[in-house]
This record gives C-alpha cells, structure tokens and sequence, in this order.
C-alpha cells in the first residue's frame, strides 16, 4: 500500500510532463507523417534513371517517410528524459522536499525504485503508445506506398530508451553532491558518450546492448549513491 | 545493508569508469582544437620542390603511360595549366618512349585510340552498407531498388533486407510480392535463399529499360539481378575463399562507365564496341578471374607470386585480351608503429630518393598464358612529404605529452587490429580507434615526465589520504596507464580534507580512524564544563 501510495505520488509529479511529451509527440510527429504523405515526397524518388546510364549506387539507398517523425521522437524523448530527471530529483534539493520524503516508514530503496518505476511507465505511456500507435498508422496499405521497414519500429524504442538514460544521467547528476561546474554534470557527459556510441551502430541488438550497459553503469550509481546520501 | 554492499563493489568501479571516460574525451577534445588551432596559425604554403615541368624526367613521370593495341607505348603529358581544366579545352602532348614530341592538341582531337581499362570503383561496398543502416534520429536508410513501368511510374521496389541477405518486392500500396534470393525469385519467403555476406554492387540502367540491373558481389560470389525480368545470375563460380574486390569495364550495358559526367562529353569518352564487357576479381590463392561477355568466356589466369593483386589490371577487345602491370622496383617497408617518429624518417627517406618505375604490357591467350610485349621504365624524382605534416608531427609531440600511455600499450599490443579499424570507417569503433592512433603519445619524453610527474604528485596527495594500501597503489597505477585524466579521474575520486595529527604532528587524512603515520587515533572531543548531562 505505501509502495502504492508512492507511485501514486510520483505519477501525479510526472502526469503533466507526460501528457506534454505524449501530445507534443502525438501532434508533431503525426504531423510530420501526414505532411510527408500529403507532399508525395513518400512516392517520387528523387533521381531519374534514364536507360543506358550507370547509376551512383548512393542514390538507391532511401530515408524512410517517418524520417521527420523519428527526429521529433528523439528530441522529445531526451526532453522527456531531462524533465522526469530533474523534477524527481534536482526540484526536491531546491524545494528542500528531500527529508520531507526520504524520512517515511519506508525504505530508501522502495523509494527510489518508486521513481524509476514511474518514469520508466511515463516513457511507455507517453512515448511507446503513441510510437506505435504512429506506426501502425504508417503501415496501413493505404497509407504509404510502400510499408515501412518493421526494423523502424525497434529503431523508435531504441530512441525511446535513450530518453530513458538521459533520465538515469539526470538522476545521478541531481543526486550527486559535487558542484555543478566539477563531477556533477559527468553523468549528462556519459550519457552523451552512450548516445553517440548506440547511433553509430547498425545492429540493433548491438544498439540495444549498449544502453543497456550504459543504463546499468548509471543505475548502479544511482542506487549507490541514493542509498548512501546524507539528504 | 546488504544492498548497501553490493552497490558499492559494483558501483565504485562504475564511477571510476564514468568520470574517466569523460575525461579522456574531454582531452580529446581539447587535444583536437588545440591542433586544428595551432595548425591553422602555422599554415604554410605547400612548397613543392618537384624538378621543374620542363625537365624530361619528371615530364616523363607525370605523364599517362598508354597502350596502344599492338603494344605501343605513348606518354601523354598534360601541362600544368591544363591539368584540372574541362576535358574539351583540355591540351595534351604525346612522347614516344624515347620522348620525341608526336602530337599535340586539344584531347577531343588525339588521334590516338588507346586501349582504356577498368579503374577501381569503390561502388556501395559493406561499408557503405552499414553507415546507412545506422541507427540515427532519422532512422536507417534502405536499399530499395525501384522498377519502373513504361510510362515512367513506380510499380514495384524491391528492399534489400541485410539480416535475410534477400531482396523483399513490394507493389505499389499492395504488399510484399515476393522474395529475391541467390536461387533466383520467389513468391515464397521459406523458398528464398541467402545471397551470401553482401560486399559491393554497382547499378546501371539497361538501353532498354527504366529499371537498375544489379552487380551484385558477395564474399564468395558474383550475382547480376534483373528485377524488371526477374533474374538472378550467378557469374561467377562458388568460390571457397573470399573473392577480392571486383573490376568492372564496359559490363552494363550504358553508353558510359561514368555516370557524373555530363552528356556533352560522352560522345568523345565513349568507348567504341571493340571492347568485350569484362569482369576481373582475383583470389586468395593468386589467381585472377575474368568473366567476359560477347562471346561468354570465363579465364583463370596464374600470375607469378610476388605479383601483388592490386598492380594487375586486365582488358578485352574483340581481338585479344591484355594484362598491364605497374610497379616499382623499391618497396617502402619500416615495421615501426605507422605515423610514429621513426616511421615518418623512413617515410621522408624513401620520399627523399628517386625510385625506378615500371610498366608491363602483356597478351593473355585463352589458355592463360601471358607473353611480354612491352615494358617501359622511368625514374620518378625525389619528392618531399608534405609539409603540412612536419608542424603537425611537432604540435603532436606536445599535444599528446598528457595522452595516456595506455594509448601505447594498445597500440604495441593491437597496433595492426587498432590501424585497421582506423582505417576501415567502421563506425564508433573505428573512431575510437583513430582517437588512440593520432593522440597516443609515441613513447615520447615529454609525455613520460608528465606521468612520472603526475604519478609523483598522486603519491603526495595519497600517502596521507590512503585508507589501504591496495587501494593506494591502484590508483598510482591507473594514474601511471591513464596521465592527465588519470589524475584528474584520482582527485575527482579521492580528494578529502587532511588534519595535522594530534600525535605526529604529521598530514592525515580523515577517511580513517587511525592514523596512517603513526596509527594513533582520532582525537575525541574533550569534554567541557559547561556539559550539563554529565556534570549532573
């Protein structure tokens, strides 16, 4: 019931970053796919091959409609991440909450685990629902076409995750203790070293597997770290 | 409090690696700017100190070697006012092996046909293939290959997926319409065989037909698909070793082998029809393999050992088939580090001397047997290496003094793995790899006096601090691997207050109860008077 209690108290904290995020998202990136339909760019490849000509084999290899739609999905989702970030866990420190909370009939861990829980849930909720809900669209016959390529739509969670450790960095920057100008801001530094490293690749479960490792580096520190604060 | 445990062994570590790893590219960064900054300040014209033009023997260096059917030797020289000008306006003159001015003109008018060759087509190779299925915010790009219908509209693409190695068709807002595999073309998925591990395709447009034909290589094999006839060829044979990179001339059936050249230049480019379309890959054990078309002929060709693959080039005309060679007589061999000090001395060195060059022209019979028809030998000049690279090579010296010297211990331990990943563009890894070849620190001086120096002053600030031994010589170890960010990694880390010891009088850290120096313990605040709870 306490744990109920404080996911309760965490999903009303986290409900209207959410709700922006999934409407923003909704609006922009479905947006941008009813545009891309509408311009026909989705149908007229942008070469011409007259007969008897050689082709630059760079010309053949084509975006996917939902290229756009995919932008605004990361750039939402690393927004998303920040804000979850810092409302859980640098607003506390200024609004002096900390004690107020940490200071329960209830264990520090279930805490946290409270507010990785919520933000993990406010990532599916807001973004993964109306990822797929954009993707499914998108693969209707009528729609585009040509389908997408299914491998897209693992491609939006992989961006989704990478909101999800812009979230855990956030985390262990607001939980750290240094100043902001030394150690603090490393974990955000980190975070864009994980980012950097999953785009380059093009395994997806390769992808997967570096943030997975980088969340866990994070995650480690952060209950370390959650656990062992003076608040 | 088990947890509590727990996290720390693992998290610990997980901060040691976090704060590192930010410093390390911290310094990159810096080192990067630093270099481009000081580079940009100390630009100096390229002096080239090449013979002058007019001297025979650097005109008969930078001159073409062309052939002409019946072995002929011309050295076509471009003068150096002309040497990046259009094709059209674009002034030549010939020599004869003995440099006996023959002609001279503008190129449209060279009234010399000589025989042309397949030059080296990168076209999209795995490489390609993988950046463009890179993970981005803009999701991965596909290889579609569209078909067109008469009228000039897309009725089909067909979507090259790399983890089936198959090409999937779709029609137009009607789904998948079938599955192109190394068997050929297919309404069903199970019935769909893999091409093979994909390695380079080039892409022409048939004279009659709006839809690209591909040739499609993979680590073993050639394939030619025609999506608009829905065929799939196997070219060449199944080989068991890897097939090196293929050569392509006159194989597609276009007008021109290049495609980003205007249409006014392709009538004077255009290669008549004496060539014979033709295929030329070779093989891990020497030998090279042609695929010819009109007639259809397949030839293996063995060629000495020492030949090296990439000197070898072949061509077809209707009558015969020509091998040429290209060489040099010195080989530039130093088994230092490349880039590193004593690597560029040879490099300079073997700049520094002329050099004896060579050119071969052979027959290939359809037996594969080679007969000599001429050879052609020349000495290129000296030439110096370019001097840009000496302020960056001294820039680097005092750029990489803060490099860790764990850069140098990969590098003497996986140099050859490390240069190849550099130099391949295989995504992040490839980057870290060029990260660690141009900033390591090449066992230089000043970067060992840094770590010593930073490794002294890690031994200062720790000895008073330590809380274990163990601990304490871990940290000296990884500042010794990892210099500046090492340190900067150990203070982020470990920096405390220190207190004079009530009992030595000596610095102490407050980490620990005892003292380090002397093991007394901390001292316990001294009650005072005015303590009313045990006064009473």
């Amino acid at each position: 019931m306490r744990f109920l209690a404080l996911l309760k108290k965490e999903f009303r904290e986290c409900l209207p970053w959410l709700l922006i995020a999934a409407i923003a998202f909704l609006v922009l990136g479905g947006l941008a796919l009813r545009l891309m339909i509408q311009s026909g760019s989705t149908f007229s490849y942008p070469y011409r091959l007259p007969p008897g000509s050689a082709i630059s084999t760079f010309r053949l290899t084509v975006h996917s409609p939902l290229i756009t739609t995919g932008v605004w999905l990361f750039f939402i989702s690393i927004v998303l991440g920040l804000a979850l970030g810092i409302r859980q866990f640098f607003l506390p420190h200024f609004s002096r909450t900390w004690g107020f909370t940490i200071h329960r009939s209830i264990n520090k861990l279930t805490i946290l685990c409270a507010k990785l829980f919520v933000a993990a849930i406010a990532f599916i909720i807001s973004l993964g629902i109306v990822w797929m809900v954009i993707y499914w669209y998108a693969s209707l016959p009528e729609i585009l076409p040509f389908p997408p390529e299914p491998r897209l739509f693992m491609e939006g969670w992989i961006l989704i995750a990478m909101g999800f450790t812009v979230y855990l960095g956030t985390a262990l920057a607001g939980l750290n203790k240094a100043r902001w100008y030394t150690t603090k801001v490393f974990p955000l530094a980190f975070v864009l070293v994980i980012i950097v490293t999953t785009v380059s690749q093009w395994k997806l479960s390769t992808a997967f597997a570096v943030m997975l490792i980088g969340s866990l580096i994070l995650l480690s520190q952060i209950i370390h770290t959650f656990l062992n604060r003076e608040f | 409090m088990k947890l509590k445990r727990i996290s720390k062994y693992i998290a610990t570590p997980a901060g040691t690696f976090t704060t590192l790893l930010t410093f390390l590219f911290v310094l990159v960064f810096l080192q990067f700017f630093v270099t481009e900054i000081v580079i940009v300040s100390l630009y100096k014209t390229r002096t080239e100190q090449f013979s002058g033009p007019d001297e025979p023997k650097s005109k008969r260096h930078r001159s073409a070697k062309n052939f002409l059917p019946d072995g002929t030797i011309h050295l076509v020289y471009v003068p150096d006012e002309y040497r990046y000008a259009d094709e059209v306006y674009r002034k030549e003159q010939i020599f004869d092996a003995n440099h006996n001015l023959l002609w001279q003109g503008l190129h449209k008018d060279n009234p010399y046909k000589y025989l042309s060759w397949p030059g080296w087509s990168h076209g999209f190779t795995a490489n390609s293939m993988k950046e463009t299925r890179m993970i981005t915010p803009e999701f991965s790009q596909a290889l579609e290959i569209p078909f067109y219908s008469q009228q000039r509209k897309i009725e089909q693409i067909w979507r090259y997926a790399p983890d089936m190695d198959i090409f999937v068709g779709y029609r137009f807002k009607a789904g998948i319409i079938g599955y192109a595999g190394s068997t050929g073309f297919t309404k069903l998925k199970d019935k769909a065989r893999p091409f093979g591990r994909f390695e380079n395709f080039y892409a022409w447009c048939p004279t009659d037909s709006f839809s690209p034909t591909l040739l499609w290589q993979t680590n073993r094999c050639i394939y030619q698909i025609n999506f608009e006839k829905q065929r799939v060829d196997l070219l060449s044979q199944d080989h068991k070793d890897p097939i090196g990179r293929i050569r392509t001339h006159m194989w597609g059936d276009f007008t021109s082998d290049q495609f980003h050249i205007s249409k006014k230049y392709r009538p004077i480019i255009h290669i008549n029809k004496k060539y014979r379309p033709i295929i030329h890959y070779s093989t891990k054990d020497g030998k090279h393999h042609l695929i010819m078309r009109e007639p259809q002929q397949k030839l293996s060709i063995t060629v000495p050992e020492d030949w090296k693959a990439d000197s070898v080039s072949f061509t077809a005309t209707q009558k015969d088939i020509f091998l040429r060679r290209q060489g040099s007589d010195t080989k530039f061999s130093d088994t230092s580090p490349r880039f590193s000090k004593q690597w560029m001395d040879s490099w300079r060195d073997y700049c520094s001397k002329p050099h004896k060059r060579w050119v071969e022209l052979y027959k290939v019979d359809n037996q594969g047997n080679l007969e000599l028809l001429n050879r052609f030998d020349w000495i290129s000049p000296a030439r110096p290496v370019s001097s840009t690279l000496t302020p960056r090579l001294q820039i680097k010296g005092y750029v990489t003094g803060a490099s860790p010297l764990a850069y140098d211990l990969a590098w003497s331990s996986f140099g050859d793995k490390l240069y190849g990943l550099a130099h391949s563009g295989h995504g992040i890894s490839g980057a870290y790899a060029s990260i660690i070849e141009r900033y390591r620190p090449g066992n230089s001086i000043f970067n060992w006096i840094l770590t010593v120096g930073m490794m002294g002053f890690a031994f200062w600030h720790g000895l008073s601090r330590r809380t274990c031994w163990g601990k304490f010589i871990f940290w000296l170890v990884l500042v010794g691997l990892f210099n500046l960010p090492g340190l900067l990694t150990y203070l982020a880390l470990n920096h405390t207050a220190v207190i004079k010891c009530s009992a030595c009088g000596r610095r102490r850290g407050l980490e620990k109860l005892d003292c380090v120096r002397c093991g007394a313990k901390l001292p316990l605040p001294q009650r005072r008077e005015l303590d009313l709870i045990f006064k009473t």
